[in-house]
């Protein structure tokens, strides 16, 4: 039979790949051949993706309004901070930024990409740049995502600007923002920059897919913090299939969900992420999650629910709740809260919560604004005289793990705990096959991995123990030499354990009979077997 | 009617606006006053011929893709129920498709095959891609290393 490199035409194949969206399936295309690797990464793989700084970038944008074909072939653009490096440990910024700061092709990245600027750009100069990327966006005729994770927001132009101009392709499925007060800049004209939610192209953005926004809601005109303007874009997008919305602290106010969600129609959602500080009561918010069983990953503010977790339901559930939910991200009184309710069967990982015997009720519900009614029956007068009292959650949630009603969980990610909650975790739930713990867990334990030890032998089925910070590190770089004792302590101790991983890399333990051996790899990277040329450990 | 001849002899009959959503078949028809007279395709054989007229037939009368946007009508669009049923085959039978769409010059079952064979590609390896498409590997281990490595970041985007 004979290949497709010899029975179609180049023109063809360039369109064939062009058809194609994500980058890993280009790659994979151009390691199958030369005649391939020749077509696919030179026109397509290297315009897939850019993660840009727009100080930096006329150059590129400027290429972009010359070549209009290549422009159609970008998929993804990010417009990075200025000072990435300052911020990039921010929760959100999508974490491969850190591998991956900048993606252009390597041509643009001898330019003016790498070069520090000298001083911050005027307002002039950032408008000038913007337009430059506008006449590029204009171009890019496929874009499918785009996010602006810079401040301040683009400088609004009368006509084209930026956001209806993203409208207008009508490709684009993900939009992922940044939407700071303006008061909080210093580098720009306050005057020339608009919120979101005063910024109408913006709010006329439809046919979005997935959606991230962090944002302080803040709205100038009424010089308070006020979402109705800006939970009015997200309740047009009916075809949502994720909401990612994180609430920026703003003088200290908490968001109401309930404008949100009693509103909107999401026929696809799949993923709701709701952070910061935002809260919700808990029958509205029910109400909600009864209204889409298509939900399978949960991700919620600690305040959602909020202080009437202590009122007992007043109705069983007669019908499961979110019957599709994989992973919930959540404090342990949330998923407590959820499995009364009926969501249960098929939660695969749960993560995000702490475990301490001890915890101080004001600090749980910090500044929750709901009004609870002293008055109604089964409400509970919380401790707000700022003493620790004995956790009311920890009890029902490790109850909860030790009556199997999550009979598919086998992951718990994000965990907070001291070592005599971990003995207890591991009490309850020893069938845990992935598990990572917070790096701060081993500082306060001041990586005395001998305590831990006998409480990971109760866990027969660990194969993933996630574990950042645990071996000591030079900044971010783990040097195993010195780290040979504990990884040989732990691949001793837990007799199934496969990998221990760390941010963006881990130890993958090679056993053969009674041989214990390690190699460090890049995450995802989880052959068993020594590759050739690769450094192999040893705890003998 | 006018009468196509496959590359193997067999005649296939079809009505004008079927046959001019090929530009090819469509500047060949300005030419031809007399109908009677067969045009003959010697670049595609009839089971190939059969599934296009199928096709131009489905489509006749379906707005005819605008030249200019050429290089980006194809990544926009969605392939449609009938489209997917009618694609759908071995890639033998694919290939040869695309080759006659594009020898015809049929744009939008050009794209319908390019966008096809593209579907077959998403989410699969290399090992597997080389053998739905039957290709040899012809780089060297240290020509792939460095593929892999210049573009780390691809792997998992």
């Amino acid at each position: 039979m004979t290949s497709i490199t010899k029975r179609l035409p180049t023109e063809t194949l360039h369109l064939i790949v062009s058809s194609l969206d994500a980058p890993s399936d280009i790659l994979s295309l151009a390691l199958s051949c030369k005649a391939l690797a020749e077509i696919a990464i030179p026109r397509h793989l290297n315009y897939r993706v850019f993660h840009i700084k727009i100080s930096r970038s006329v150059d590129i944008f400027k290429f972009f309004t010359q070549a209009e074909l290549t422009a159609a072939e970008v998929r993804e653009l990010n417009i990075i901070p200025e000072n990435i490096w300052d911020v990039c440990r921010g929760n959100f910024m999508p974490d491969r930024w850190m591998a991956n700061p900048l993606v252009p092709p390597k041509e643009f990245a001898v330019g003016r990409q790498i070069q520090v600027p000298a001083e911050r750009t005027s307002t002039e100069q950032t408008r000038e740049y913007e337009g430059l990327l506008i006449e590029a966006l204009k171009r890019m005729k496929t874009l499918k995502r785009f996010g602006w994770y810079r401040f301040p927001q683009p400088l609004v132009r009368d006509g084209d600007d930026l956001w209806s101009i993203l409208g207008s392709l009508g490709s684009l499925e993900l939009l992922g923002v940044v939407d700071f007060p303006t008061s909080m800049l210093t580098a720009v004209d306050y005057q020339a920059v608009k919120e979101l939610s005063a910024t109408e192209t913006f709010l006329n953005l439809r046919g979005l897919k997935i959606l991230r926004i962090h944002t302080t809601c803040f709205d100038r005109e009424k010089n308070a913090v006020d979402p109705t303007s800006l939970f009015g874009m997200p309740i047009e997008n009916s075809d949502l299939e994720e909401i990612h919305l994180h609430l920026q602290e703003f003088n200290n106010e908490i968001v109401s969900l309930i404008p949100l969600i009693s509103v909107a129609h999401w026929n696809h959602l799949r993923v709701l992420d709701i952070t910061g500080y935002v809260h919700c009561t808990p029958f509205p918010f029910l109400a909600f999650l009864q209204s889409y069983p298509a939900i399978e990953e949960l991700v919620l503010a600690p305040l959602i629910i909020g202080k009437r977790w202590f009122q007992k339901p007043k109705y069983r559930p007669s019908e499961p709740l979110l019957p599709k939910l994989r992973r919930l991200q959540c404090t342990s009184y949330q998923a407590v809260w959820l499995v009364e309710q009926g969501a249960r069967a098929s939660i695969t990982e749960i993560a995000g919560f702490d475990l301490f015997k001890d915890v101080v009720m004001r600090f749980v519900f910090f500044n929750d604004p709901d009004e609870v009614d002293e008055a109604d029956e089964g409400d509970v007068v919380l401790d707000v005289s700022g003493q620790s009292v004995p956790s009311p959650f920890l009890g029902p949630f490790l109850s909860i793990l030790k009556s199997n009603r999550l009979p598919c969980l086998t992951k718990l990610g994000g965990v907070e705990c001291t070592a005599a909650t971990f003995s207890a975790l591991a009490r309850a739930f020893p069938r845990v096959r992935e598990l990572s713990l917070e790096p701060w867990v081993w500082h306060s334990a001041d990586r005395d991995i001998d305590g831990f030890l006998p409480h990971l032998a109760l866990l027969p089925q660990l194969i993933v123990l996630g574990a950042i910070r645990m071996l000591h590190c030079d900044g971010d770089h783990y040097d195993l030499e010195s780290n040979v004792e504990t990884v040989r302590k732990i691949a001793e101790t837990c007799l199934s354990l496969e990998r221990i991983v760390f941010e963006m890399t881990q130890i993958v333990l090679i056993r053969e009979g009674g041989r214990i051996r390690w190699v460090f790899r890049k995450i995802g990277d989880n052959d068993p077997v020594v590759q050739k040329g690769e450094k192999v450990h040893s705890g003998t | 009617m006018f009468t196509l001849l496959s590359e193997d002899g067999i005649s296939f009959q079809a009505e004008r606006d079927v046959l001019e959503r090929s530009v090819l078949l469509k500047n060949m028809l300005e030419d031809v006053q007399d109908s009677s007279n067969s045009i003959p395709l010697p670049n595609v054989a009839s089971a190939v011929l059969e599934k296009v007229l199928h096709f131009c037939e489905h489509h006749r009368g379906d707005p005819l893709p605008v030249p200019e946007e050429d290089e980006t009508r194809m990544r926009k669009i969605v392939i449609e129920d009938w489209d997917y049923d009618f694609i759908s085959a071995n890639c033998d039978i694919v290939f040869e498709i695309i080759m006659a769409a594009n020898y015809l010059d049929i744009k939008d079952l050009l794209d319908l095959g390019c966008k096809y064979v593209a579907s077959l590609i998403k989410g699969k390896s290399t090992e597997q891609i080389r053998e739905l498409f039957h290709i040899v590997n012809d780089l060297t281990p240290e020509e792939e290393e460095k593929i892999k490595k210049e573009n780390q970041w691809a792997e998992a985007v």
